[in-house]
């Protein structure tokens, strides 16, 4: 059977880590998300305060099953 | 769009770094480097991270583009908008001399003038392979690395008085110890900052090595930036 697939991204945030920040979003999106299936890391920036890494963050693009509601 | 409407112009660069810990340590070594001559550095993003093993050890290398003002436009303390000139400080010696710290503080007590002091210092004493084995020794390493460590020192404490001498406004100025060529040293912080006029500060013809090796000129030629030349004795 032939598949659709939505994609969208989005950014998450972590004072820790990268990986945090894509944590982050990944559990943003699961709770109103069905059939997650690939995160993709797509950017990733920080920013700075005082020559100190403040924040961590993390685009990324989300793919999961279009569901047409049929 | 933006950049015309503002006439503001910023200057991109990117910076290299690497930690055996994460990529994060990684960039953090990669901003506190770049945050020692770039005012107002706010964000950097990533172009590029890989990962080398040495001796099975995992090295995390980053790669970080950071973008950063280049005009000359400040806040006076009236709150009036005013053009400095940025001022790059080439001096190791001489860094205790009054007349420096004199010059400096004049041209930052109206506000109109920023420093940034490199203190360059000499690689230690080239290493010599062991002829039968065509390696370095362990402990040639280590005896250079502590040198190096010494050096470094000298040169931090020497920036520290300098700052010292200038009372309040030292923090005003910031500074940083560079091994190797002066000229090498003066292009690397230009590729990342950027300046009006440079200040050669040095011991006067005859004991100054810079000027035997004609830095000054060097200078001018290499960065296209007018040099001065500050001469000035030893301290007594």
């Amino acid at each position: 059977m032939d598949s659709v697939y939505n994609v969208i991204e989005l950014i998450g945030t972590s004072e820790q880590s990268w990986e945090g920040a894509a944590a982050a979003a990944v559990t943003e999106a699961s709770k109103t998300l069905r059939d997650l299936r690939v995160a993709e890391v797509i950017e990733q920036d920080l920013l700075i305060e005082d020559g100190n890494v403040v924040l961590y963050r993390t685009k990324i693009r989300l793919s999961f099953k279009h569901e047409s509601g049929e | 769009m933006s950049q015309l409407l503002t006439g503001r112009v910023d200057k991109v660069i990117q910076i290299v770094a690497v930690s055996p810990v994460s990529w994060e340590a990684a960039a953090q070594n990669a901003v506190t480097v770049a945050a020692k001559s770039i005012r107002d550095l706010t964000s950097a993003s990533v172009v590029e991270q890989d990962l080398s093993l040495a001796n099975g050890a995992p090295l995390y290398r980053i790669k970080l583009q950071v973008a950063f003002q280049v005009d000359r436009t400040r806040t006076d303390a009236a709150g009036v908008a005013v053009q400095v000139r940025r001022f790059l400080i080439v001096a190791n010696q001489t860094l205790a001399n009054a007349e420096l710290s004199q010059f400096v503080s004049s041209k930052l007590a109206d506000r109109r003038a920023e420093f940034h002091v490199i203190v360059p210092q000499r690689v230690p004493s080239v290493l010599h392979a062991d002829p039968a084995t065509g390696l370095i020794g362990p402990s040639a390493h280590s005896m250079v690395t502590e040198s190096r460590q010494a050096a470094r020192e000298e040169g931090e404490l020497r920036l520290a008085s300098f700052r010292g001498a200038l009372g309040d406004m030292g923090h005003a100025v910031t500074g940083e110890v560079m091994f190797g060529d002066p000229a090498t040293a003066v292009r690397s912080v230009l590729s990342r900052s950027s300046f009006d006029e440079i200040i050669v500060s040095t011991l006067p013809v005859g004991v100054s090595r810079w000027l035997k090796l004609d830095l000054p000129s060097r200078l001018e030629r290499a960065c296209n930036l007018p040099v001065t030349t500050v001469v000035q004795d030893e301290p007594s």
